[in-house]
């Protein structure tokens, strides 16, 4: 999500309403896990990390469509990311069962519209304007 | 000249005793992240935010199904964004 999520957070993030959570769907192939593959494992080195390679993949997302592992490697050091130590992630096993799991449980869960946003239990189905989203989260404001 | 030296001496001590217990505030909300990943969590459950860094207010984490979030740990709303990078 980048559409609505710079006022998101302007206005309730950084308020302390609102804690931002990222799910990964991997629904397009195998460049959605490897796109979430280095957003994830930019973030093991620092969650701050997660969230500029998440940044800056979307801001590019017609590059990761026909991406190769170098994209992902370049995009994350370029974010911050210590070069050695993400492509061991990159390549390796774990994260990769991480994000499986996760699309497991969204699966379970019976998300499957890209994108959905699930605040406190209320769905929103597809991309929507901020107001959309501010109207729900005054709701679920206490 | 020496009036002068006293006199940013003096500043110098004022400063340091404003700016030390902000300092230690952020340090001290900065605990390691955590390990990726216990299977099983649910997208509604798995919330436990465990903070890694903050400054400006900014803070972002780790939950512990191995999520990354972006905001306070005991924010009111939690917003789930599920989507692909594609």
């Amino acid at each position: 999500m980048l559409g609505a999520e710079p006022e998101i957070v302007a206005n309730h993030v950084l308020a302390g309403q609102v804690k931002l959570v990222y799910w990964p769907m991997l629904d397009l192939g195998p460049n959605s896990e490897n796109a979430a593959a280095a957003a994830f494992c930019a973030g093991e080195q620092d969650p701050a990390l997660f969230w500029a390679v998440h940044h800056a993949l979307f801001e590019d997302q017609r590059s990761v469509y026909l991406a190769q592992r170098d994209y992902f490697i370049d995009t994350a050091v370029a974010q911050g990311a210590d070069g050695q130590a993400f492509e061991a992630c990159y390549d390796g096993d774990e994260m990769r069962t991480l994000l499986a799991e996760l699309d497991a449980t969204r699966r379970d869960a019976g998300v499957t519209q890209r994108p959905t946003f699930d605040l406190n239990g209320q769905r929103i189905l597809g991309s929507q304007p901020y107001e959309t989203f501010a109207e729900v989260i005054a709701i679920q404001l206490p | 000249m020496k009036v002068r030296y006293s006199l940013f001496i003096w500043l110098a001590l004022v400063v340091t005793a404003c700016s030390a217990p902000g300092q230690d505030t952020i340090e001290s909300a900065t605990p390691t992240a955590e390990t990726p990943a216990q299977a099983g969590a649910s997208p509604a459950s798995g919330s436990q935010g465990a903070p890694v860094d903050a400054a400006d207010d900014v803070i972002f984490g780790r939950n512990d199904d191995g999520t990354f979030f972006h905001g306070a740990p005991d924010a009111p709303v939690t917003l789930i964004d599920y989507s692909d990078f594609l």
